[in-house]
Formats: structure tokens, C-alpha cells, sequence
């Protein structure tokens, strides 16, 4: 069993892990850099080390000194979070290398997961269905040609360089594809400077959709339903939710299905996702597998009622699953909403600073996990990630409704500081996305048209309209919080109770 | 010489404890696993730790396909040598550390597809120094590549002539020499990847002789050692002192790469020069070119457009001077199917005005030479508004010697506003530069295709427009002088610059029509800078068309050709110099 475990991570997802091992018993050791020594989460821990400056290749990426950390705190494991050394094959070797248990699958399946290649054969040998397309750039139209034959069209022309919508180039017929091809290419050239493109079948309406599975060392494995992340900027989700109601009850449960089969083949332990591209009829494509917990895993989280990090923890200390596939069902519908501090309107750009005004919602069923609060500092050495908005409601509807609603009780303010509140807002707007028929590439595409929308939405003043005043109906009491003995009891005359609104 | 696939012997190399390794540079743990999967470079300085010539050939050669050359074994101790230990004692050790026979490593192997002969040195091997069996080992893969007719590549690590072999390891300069002196003869390529350290008799033979030489990032190359240079003549040294970097800013490497940068380099350099697939070649009837019947349709509208679009001279002027205007290297990477371009003129500097490289268009490899001026004030500055100083011209010359070596036809792209006037370019010969120039490509055995593309001014442009076709776009011009310069001698006023433009009749139309310009490329409407990709395409349509029909003459009758069209510009229609009878 665990008894003290360091966290290498920080942010919300430490101060996330470290409620887990306070509910298990288990002794929290966090690390920090030398920016964030007064976080939430150094506040929490039993002990709290120092490993290094705020850049995050000399603190949260060394591996050195997080091993030293350990060793020295006589830490038993180390759960690395999502990001920085979380998928780094050799940190969690180096770790059971020092007697440490790494809270995560084996180095080598991290290692195969890790290669998109390897893991689309792995999957494709697990008889997972994988997007036609090669991974190996395109030289010559020729070449190009025969692939897209052998895919069958339509097909895509990407820019290996490229993002964000600019330089593909969807090709529908045969004898269209030299042209694409060498439009593309050119366009890849002249601004990308790197003419490198790929092939792809392309796939109209596709959806982001991904499983959440949880593998024990016994070779059991369970899936705890989908999330949908279709609302992605350059593959950044924005906006998760669960579950993916376009898909059927028998696509679901044969996506979870194939999602087991898949981590299982591979001897995966622990929590991992296996992503999708679900097509417009519900055909879905192995993309890549996340060996560690998500960002989004709050989702998964108020659904199936099963808390993820706690599970992890205790499968890497090698228990059995304490349920079977048929005791997880999801209820309800759940959508978490990233509050960046990051301007939308200036491209995204981190948007750091104090933060001197942080009000968090609250109510039933809203959920904030964040590592920041009020007076902390956002850095600009790390993401942008305030904190993760997430809400659970019956259905889908109310979700909505529950997120808007918690979305316009939060206030972020401090000098220099934005954040993607509003944007959020003007997205669950959008009739494309209250009617569950964006695609992948939806914010590519209208971004301009979401931002204008939360451009109007920050004109109006947020909550109640403050312009007539406050009804009263009896007197304001005064500034002075011990109002003079004479003056007690008696009403002043020009704030008198009035149901007139002139 | 035999050869056979023998397995590589382990290499044993000395390990710090617990499989970490500290970075030489700047002290960083870094995880063994992880440093030999980033090529050994310290992800926290860039440090590019040394290689052995094992690791070497598995970063450089495609998998599976190295062959070694086995050398009859030999026991060189001509001088019975002896120090604080015998010599056969050191060679011994010196093999037992490396896993090497000696310090340098031959045989064949493919690179990208491409069969190379490759010759690897081991710094590892008494410092990777020449004595007669590397002097023998790296003449043989000389010849192997001579005999083979394959590019040869090496990569050099060395502190220079071995000791130990005293006069003879001298001489071993002389015989590596000889044999790159043959490669070269033979027009074969020969790429030398310089990698830290690169010295003395190495680095002054065939270290440096290769037709391309890369610098490996950071690595330190030159003749006497910076320790050697400080205590003889007691200077202060730049920091940069030898680096490759260094050596790169003196016009002395043609590239300077990163570690994984160097493989895909050498593909492209292999391709680009005749080993592989031509880069971007249309398959069967061409996917980028238009087939033959449009080209011939695109003349007719060139012909018509040059009779009736008399454009008014000054407009031309100016338009060809807008600073979004496509450069050089816009067209480059636009018109252009691969491009790896090739820095300095190997004796004193890497001028920033004149870029050059080997190229590849319509599945054809040209070499490439043209004036830049960059678009940007920052990028306007740094290269100089596209005047060149003379070790621009002397780049161009070395790379007109490259393509003749290689049988590349040249494509020359025209847009500067004049050889740089300046004391500076008066003391390094700017005159014999440019007179040079203009020689060499009035007698190269390859042919030349020369575009203006912007402003063609005076020598500084002629430099690289003396051509077997001379090619104008629509907005460009070639002039004596610059309209402001004519108008303050003529008119004594430059602001008189729009009437001199026109007197002297500056533009396409006019170039054409006196037999100058061989043809006129087209642009878009308003100029080339309001779609700069259409501009690119009208242009590599003309360059394509061009090369296809002059590259079809052998080149006797290519000179022949461009003499003649030299001594026919005369504008009275080429009458014929007589002598004057008394």
C-alpha cells in the first residue's frame, strides 16, 4: 500500500490529487517552483519541497531533483498529473528504477502509447478501425495519388506545419488531387517554410469522441463511458462533456467495448483514454491513446459517480477494481468548460496576473477544481489554466443551462487578467452547439462569429441589470457600522420605502 | 580491400553510475536513455556531444545498409616510436577503448535511398588523428568512390596528424589531396561533415576539400588550435572563435546544421545532386507543369503582352522597387520544388546579398543564384538592399564552378539596385569581382538561364544576368544606372528621375524589343506583389520552358550559341565590327 506519495505536478490537478490521498490516508509530499511556494497545494501538503526555478524544464520537467524530492521526503510514489512528466516513458522507469511506485502504466506501454505510429499498429493489430491515411509525409503527387486511390476519397491534403484550418486542402475526386496537391504544398511552402503535407481520408462532421477506461494489474479492465471534446481551437479542447449523446446506447457501449479491448491488448494499467473521430453515421477511428488522467476527467467524474484519481492510486498500489463493467452507469449529462487566463479576442495569448478579484460558483451540481486562489498569481511560466467549470444536470438542456448559469455567477478580475468566461458563454449559445451538431473543426471555423457574440455578451453587465437600483423596502443602513444612538430608529426622510421605480 | 556486413562490436564508452550523465557544457544531468535518443545534444545548452563513428554511421546511414571495407591489416611503427610508452602500446589501447581498428571507419551504405561511400572518423582513437593507415583508409574510400561512381561522404573529427608516424603522417595531407583533386575531376560529389574538433592536417586537406562542407552545430574546426593561437601571438579570441558558426560568417562552410538536421540534409544534397530522385519531379505527364501545348499557349500571350503593354517606364521603375515585392528566396520557395542553399564564398565572408544553393524545378536540378533584399527594414539592412560586396560575386563564382562540376544548368533571378559602392568593396576588388563573374558565365559548359525580377542595376546586376536566356518580368528593368543617378549628372536635378527613366527607355517592353531580353515573363495584374503564388507560377512556368529548350544543346554549341548572342547586342540591329580599310 501507499503511504506517502509526492506529486510532480502543479495547479489544479496537485491540489485535485492531493483531496484524493487526504480521503485515502495517504501523506501528501508537493513540489513546487520557486513562483509557486505560496500554491494551494504546498498550503495542503504534509511537506512541501523546493526543486527548483520557475522555468519548468529546472523544476517540474527535472527529473533529478523530483527523484531527490521523493527519496529525501521518503515518498513511496509519485503520481506526475496530466502534462509535464506524465507521458515521459523514462521518468517512470527512472522512478521504479528508485523503489517508487509510479502512479501510471508500465514505461514500455507508456513507451508504445507515446509513438503514434507504434500505438495506431498496436490498436490496428487489436482489431481497433483506424483512419485510412499514412502517417509518413507525401513526397510526390504520384505517391500522393496512389495512397488517396488506395484510401478512397474524399481524402485531405495537410500541411504537416500547418493548424488552425490553414493549408488542408480536401480533395473529392480523383483527377482533382494533383492540383490540391500542389496548391497545398505551395501554400505549405510560402508560409509555413516547410512544404511537408499528408495524405488523410477526410471525414465531414467528424466528432471528437474519447473513453475513459481504468485498467487494473490483474487484467481487468472497465470503461467508464465517453466524453465529447469536439470544441477544440488548433486542437486545444475548449469545452468537454459526456456523454456523446449523437452517438446510439449500442455505438457507446461498443466504443467502450473496443476501448477495453484495446488497453487490455496492450497491458495498460491504470486510467487512459482511448480518442476517436466518430464520423456523421457513428463510425469511429482509433486516433491515439492518453496514458494518464485528463484534464477533462471531472466529466467522466459526476457521471459514473467514480472518483478516477482515487482509483488510479489505488490500482498502481496494485488492488484489484472494486466494480465490474456492469456496475458503471453514467447519468445525467456533464460539461466542463476550461477557464483560461488567456484574451480569445488577441488570439488566444496568455493572459497572466494577479488575481485580485476570484469568486468562484457554486450550487447543486456545479463543480470548480482550480489551484488558484483569490490573491494568488497566475504565472506566465505555465498554461493558462485557471480552473476547470464543471456542471452535471439530468440532461443535456439543463446542463446547459446549470453551465450558463454558474459561468455568469463567476468574476475573475485583476490588472491585465482575461479569461475565456464569456467565450464559453457565447459557445453554449450557438445554435450549433445547443443542437449537438458542431464538428472538430467548428471553432476553426467560426471562431470570429463565437467572439462577437461574447464581445455582446461582455457589453451587457453580467447577472441582474444593476441600472435602476436595488429594490428596498426598508432602509439602507448606513456606512457607519455603529450608527449613532440618537439618530437609531428613526427614519430619515429621503430614504423612505418606495415600490415606485421612478 | 574486402568487404562484408560484419556486426558492430559494442562500443564501450565511460559511464557515470546510475545511467546519468553530466553535459560537458553546462553540467545538466541528463538520462543516459534519454541523451542517446536525442542524438547525444544536451536538451539544456544545445551541447552536441561527441560521437563515436558507430553512432555516427547509425545517425547518418538508412538501417541495415552499411557495408564496411576491410583494410589488409597493417602495424605502421615506421619511426619505432617511443614516448612515456611504446606506440603499438597505444594503438593497442586505443582499440580496446574505441572498439576501432583505427581512427577511421569506411565503407558503403545507402542515404535516403542514395549509395554513398562513407568514411566516418573516431575521435575516440588516439584523437582521431592521421597517420599512414588513415591516410590510406581515407584515400581508398576516395578511389572505392571513383570506381564506383558514388558521392563520397565523410565526417571529420580529428586533432590533426598523428605524431607518432612523424614525416609520415605529414605526407599523408598530400595523398588524401590527390584524391579528393581526382574526385573532383571525376565530377563527383563529395559532402565533409566537420564535427567537433576538426584540426590541423585534417582540416587542411580533405576535411576542407569537399565539394560541400556542413559544420556540425557548435563544433570547432580550424588549423591551429585556439590554445596554440593564444600563446603564440597573445590575442584575445572571440568567444565564437572556430566554431562553425564562425566558420559559417567567414564564407568557409557552405552550412552549419543541427545533429538531426544533418541526415535530411545530406537526402536532399544526395537528390539534389544526382543520387535519388529529382525532388518534386512530375509523375509521368507532370502534376505542377503545364503540359507543352500551354506553354506554347503562354507564349503567344507573352508576345502579344510584350507588343501592346508599352508600360510607362517610371511605373515600371517603381513597381519593381515595392518593397513586398517577391524576392530571391520568396521565388525560391515558391517556384522552386527543393532548395538547400550554399553560404560564402569559401575565402572571406558570406555576403547576405547574394544567395545561392542547389535547387530543383519541374524535376530538373539547377543551381540557383540571385541578389536578395529581404522585405522587412531589420531584413533590408542585414542584407545590404541587395547591393553585393565582392565575396557575393566570388559566392556566385564558386557555385558557377559547382554547377559546371556537376553539369547543373544556373538559374540566376536579377534584383539589385547596384553593386555596393564603398571603400571596403574597393580594397577586396569589386571591379575584378564582378569582371570575373561575368566571365565565367560567358564561358560556362552549362547553361544559363537569367531572370530579372526586379530592379536590374548596372554591373552589379550584370554580373549574374550574362546568360544563354535572358528572361524580364513584366515590372523589371536593366539599366545603366539608376533613373535618380542618370537624372542628377543629365538634368543635374534627381528629382528630374521620372524623365531620365523614360529617356532611357527602362523596362520589359523595351529589352525585349532589342533583342536583349530573350522573352518577357508575365505577372499578375498590378505587379508581382499583389499575388506573389501566381507570381511564382508564371515564373516557374518561363524557367521550366527555358531549361527544357536550352538544355537540350551540348556545350560546345552552347557557347558557340552565347557568344554569338553577346556580340549581336549592339542596338543597330548587329552589324558586324569591319575593319576599316586605309
Amino acid at each position: 500500500m501507499i503511504d506517502r506519495l509526492l506529486i510532480a505536478n502543479r495547479g489544479e490537478i496537485a491540489v485535485r490529487i492531493a483531496r484524493a490521498c487526504r480521503e485515502l490516508g495517504i501523506e501528501v509530499v508537493a513540489v513546487h517552483s520557486t513562483s509557486d511556494r505560496h500554491s494551494a497545494v504546498v498550503a495542503m501538503a504534509d511537506e512541501a519541497v523546493h526543486i527548483g526555478p520557475p522555468a519548468p524544464r529546472r523544476s517540474y520537467l527535472h527529473v533529478p531533483n523530483i527523484v531527490e524530492a521523493a527519496l529525501r521526503a521518503g515518498a513511496d510514489a509519485v503520481h506526475p498529473g496530466y502534462g509535464f512528466l506524465s507521458e515521459d516513458p523514462d521518468f517512470a522507469e527512472i522512478c521504479a528504477a528508485e523503489g517508487l511506485t509510479f502512479v501510471g502504466p508500465p514505461p514500455a506501454v507508456m513507451q508504445q502509447m507515446g509513438n503514434k505510429a507504434t500505438a495506431r499498429r498496436l490498436m490496428a493489430e487489436a482489431g481497433l478501425p483506424l483512419l485510412p491515411g499514412v502517417v509518413e509525409p507525401v513526397r510526390t503527387a504520384e505517391e500522393g495519388r496512389a495512397i488517396a486511390d488506395e484510401i478512397g476519397y474524399p481524402v485531405i491534403v495537410k500541411a504537416a506545419a500547418g493548424g488552425g484550418g490553414r493549408g488542408m486542402t480536401v480533395v473529392r475526386a480523383p483527377e482533382d488531387f494533383d492540383e490540391a496537391f500542389a496548391t497545398t504544398r505551395a501554400v505549405a511552402r510560402a508560409v509555413f517554410r516547410d512544404p511537408t503535407v499528408y495524405v488523410e481520408r477526410f471525414l465531414s462532421g467528424a466528432r471528437h469522441v474519447e473513453v475513459q477506461v481504468l485498467c487494473d494489474a490483474h487484467g481487468n479492465g472497465v470503461s467508464l463511458g465517453e466524453r465529447d471534446c469536439s470544441l477544440q481551437r488548433r486542437h486545444q479542447k475548449l469545452l468537454e462533456e459526456g456523454p456523446a449523446g449523437h452517438l446510439t446506447p449500442e455505438q457507446r457501449t461498443e466504443l467502450g467495448r473496443l476501448a477495453v479491448h484495446g488497453a487490455l491488448s496492450v497491458g495498460y494499467t491504470g486510467a487512459g483514454t482511448m480518442e476517436f473521430l466518430v464520423d456523421g453515421s457513428g463510425a469511429a477511428y482509433f486516433m491515439e491513446m492518453n496514458a494518464r488522467i485528463q484534464v477533462e476527467h471531472p466529466v467522466t467524474e459526476l457521471l459514473t459517480g467514480v472518483d478516477l484519481v482515487r482509483e488510479q492510486i489505488l490500482v498502481a498500489a496494485g488492488r484489484r477494481l472494486a466494480f465490474r463493467q456492469e456496475d458503471v452507469v453514467p447519468r445525467g449529462a456533464a460539461i466542463e468548460c476550461r477557464i483560461n487566463a488567456e484574451d480569445p479576442t488577441r488570439g488566444f495569448a496568455p493572459a497572466p496576473g494577479r488575481l485580485e478579484v476570484l469568486q468562484v460558483p457554486d450550487g447543486p451540481w456545479t463543480r470548480f477544481d482550480t489551484g488558484y486562489r483569490q490573491g494568488d498569481t497566475v504565472s506566465p511560466d505555465y498554461d493558462s489554466l485557471l480552473g476547470k467549470l464543471v456542471v452535471w444536470a439530468p440532461d443535456r438542456d439543463q446542463a446547459i443551462r446549470r453551465m450558463d448559469r454558474a459561468l455568469a455567477e463567476m468574476r475573475v478580475e485583476g490588472p491585465g487578467v482575461h479569461t475565456t468566461i464569456a467565450l464559453h458563454r457565447a459557445l453554449l449559445r450557438d445554435p450549433d452547439v445547443v443542437a449537438d451538431r458542431h464538428d472538430v473543426q467548428f471553432l476553426d471555423r467560426c471562431l470570429p462569429a463565437v467572439l462577437a457574440r461574447a464581445a455582446s455578451l461582455d457589453d451587457a453587465a453580467p447577472g441582474l441589470p444593476a441600472a435602476r437600483g436595488g429594490l428596498q423596502l426598508v432602509p439602507t443602513p448606513t456606512a457607519d457600522p455603529r450608527p449613532d444612538r440618537s439618530t437609531e430608529g428613526e427614519i430619515p426622510c429621503p430614504p423612505r420605502p418606495s415600490l415606485s421605480t421612478t | 580491400m574486402t568487404r562484408s556486413a560484419t556486426p558492430v562490436p559494442p562500443v564501450p564508452a565511460p559511464q557515470p553510475a546510475g545511467g546519468w550523465v553530466s553535459c560537458p557544457a553546462c553540467g545538466w544531468l541528463l538520462y543516459r536513455k534519454r541523451l542517446d535518443r536525442d542524438l547525444h545534444v544536451c536538451p539544456e545548452c544545445d551541447h552536441h556531444l561527441r560521437l563515436s563513428a558507430r553512432a555516427r554511421i547509425d545517425l547518418l546511414a538508412d538501417a541495415g545498409s552499411w557495408t564496411e571495407a576491410h583494410f589488409a591489416p597493417s602495424t605502421p611503427d615506421p619511426l619505432a616510436f617511443t614516448d612515456l610508452r611504446d606506440y603499438p602500446d597505444r594503438l593497442a589501447e586505443a582499440e580496446r577503448r574505441s572498439g576501432e581498428s583505427e581512427a577511421v571507419v569506411v565503407g558503403t551504405a545507402r542515404i535516403g535511398g542514395a549509395e554513398v561511400v562513407l568514411a566516418v572518423m573516431d575521435f575516440g582513437f588516439l584523437g582521431g588523428s592521421m597517420g599512414v593507415e588513415v591516410g590510406r583508409r581515407v584515400s581508398g574510400a576516395a578511389e572505392l568512390a571513383l570506381e564506383r561512381s558514388l558521392p563520397l561522404v565523410t565526417v571529420c573529427a580529428s586533432g590533426g596528424a598523428r605524431m607518432q608516424e612523424g614525416v609520415f603522417s605529414l605526407l599523408q595531407m598530400a595523398r588524401v589531396s590527390c584524391a579528393f583533386g581526382r574526385l573532383r575531376e571525376a565530377g563527383l560529389l563529395s559532402v565533409c561533415v566537420l564535427t567537433d574538433p576538426t584540426y590541423g592536417g585534417v582540416s587542411a586537406s580533405f576535411a576542407t576539400l569537399a565539394s560541400v562542407l556542413v559544420g556540425e552545430r557548435g563544433a570547432h574546426v580550424g588549423f591551429a588550435g585556439p590554445r596554440v593561437v593564444q600563446e603564440t601571438i597573445r590575442a584575445e579570441l572571440p568567444r565564437d572563435f572556430q566554431t562553425a558558426e564562425f566558420l559559417m560568417s567567414h564564407g568557409l562552410v557552405d552550412r552549419v546544421e543541427s545533429r538531426a538536421e544533418l541526415r535530411p540534409l545530406l537526402v536532399r544534397l544526395l537528390a539534389l545532386h544526382g543520387a535519388g530522385p529529382v525532388p518534386g519531379a512530375p509523375a509521368g505527364d507532370g502534376s505542377a507543369d503545364e503540359g507543352p501545348s500551354a506553354d506554347r499557349a503562354e507564349d503567344a500571350d507573352e508576345d502579344a503582352e510584350a507588343d501592346d503593354t508599352d508600360a510607362d517606364p517610371w511605373d515600371v521603375v517603381q513597381r519593381a522597387r515595392v518593397t513586398e515585392r517577391p524576392t530571391t528566396l520568396d521565388y525560391l520557395h515558391t517556384a522552386f520544388d527543393d532548395f538547400v542553399e550554399l553560404h560564402g564564398d569559401r575565402v572571406f565572408a558570406d555576403d547576405p546579398a547574394v544567395v545561392g544553393g542547389v535547387a530543383a524545378i519541374g524535376g530538373r536540378r539547377v543551381v540557383v543564384l540571385g541578389h536578395e533584399k529581404g522585405h522587412t527594414v531589420r531584413e533590408r539592412v542585414a542584407r545590404n538592399f541587395g547591393m553585393p560586396h565582392p565575396e557575393g560575386y566570388r559566392k556566385a563564382l564558386r557555385l558557377l564552378d559547382h554547377a559546371e562540376s556537376f553539369g547543373l544548368p544556373v538559374v540566376t533571378l536579377v534584383d539589385t539596385p547596384g553593386a555596393h559602392p564603398g571603400p571596403e568593396a574597393e580594397e577586396r576588388g569589386q571591379s575584378h569581382a564582378i569582371a570575373e563573374a561575368i566571365l565565367r558565365s560567358s564561358r560556362l559548359r552549362v547553361p544559363v538561364v537569367s531572370v530579372v525580377t526586379g530592379e536590374g542595376g548596372s554591373g552589379g546586376a550584370l554580373a549574374l544576368c550574362t546568360s544563354d536566356r535572358l528572361l524580364v518580368m513584366e515590372n523589371a528593368f536593366l539599366s545603366v544606372i539608376s533613373p535618380e543617378g542618370c537624372a542628377a549628372i543629365l538634368w543635374r536635378t534627381a528629382v528630374a528621375a521620372p524623365t531620365a527613366a523614360r529617356a532611357m527607355r527602362l523596362g520589359a517592353a523595351h529589352l525585349r524589343s532589342a533583342g536583349i531580353a530573350t522573352a518577357v515573363v508575365p505577372e499578375p495584374p498590378g505587379g508581382a506583389h499583389t499575388d506573389p503564388l501566381a507570381a511564382a507560377g508564371l515564373l516557374r512556368r518561363a524557367l521550366v520552358r527555358e531549361l527544357d529548350d536550352v538544355c537540350r544543346l551540348d556545350p560546345a554549341t552552347l557557347l558557340d550559341t552565347r557568344a554569338r548572342r553577346l556580340a549581336r547586342i549592339s542596338g543597330d540591329d548587329g552589324r558586324p565590327l569591319q575593319t576599316v580599310g586605309s
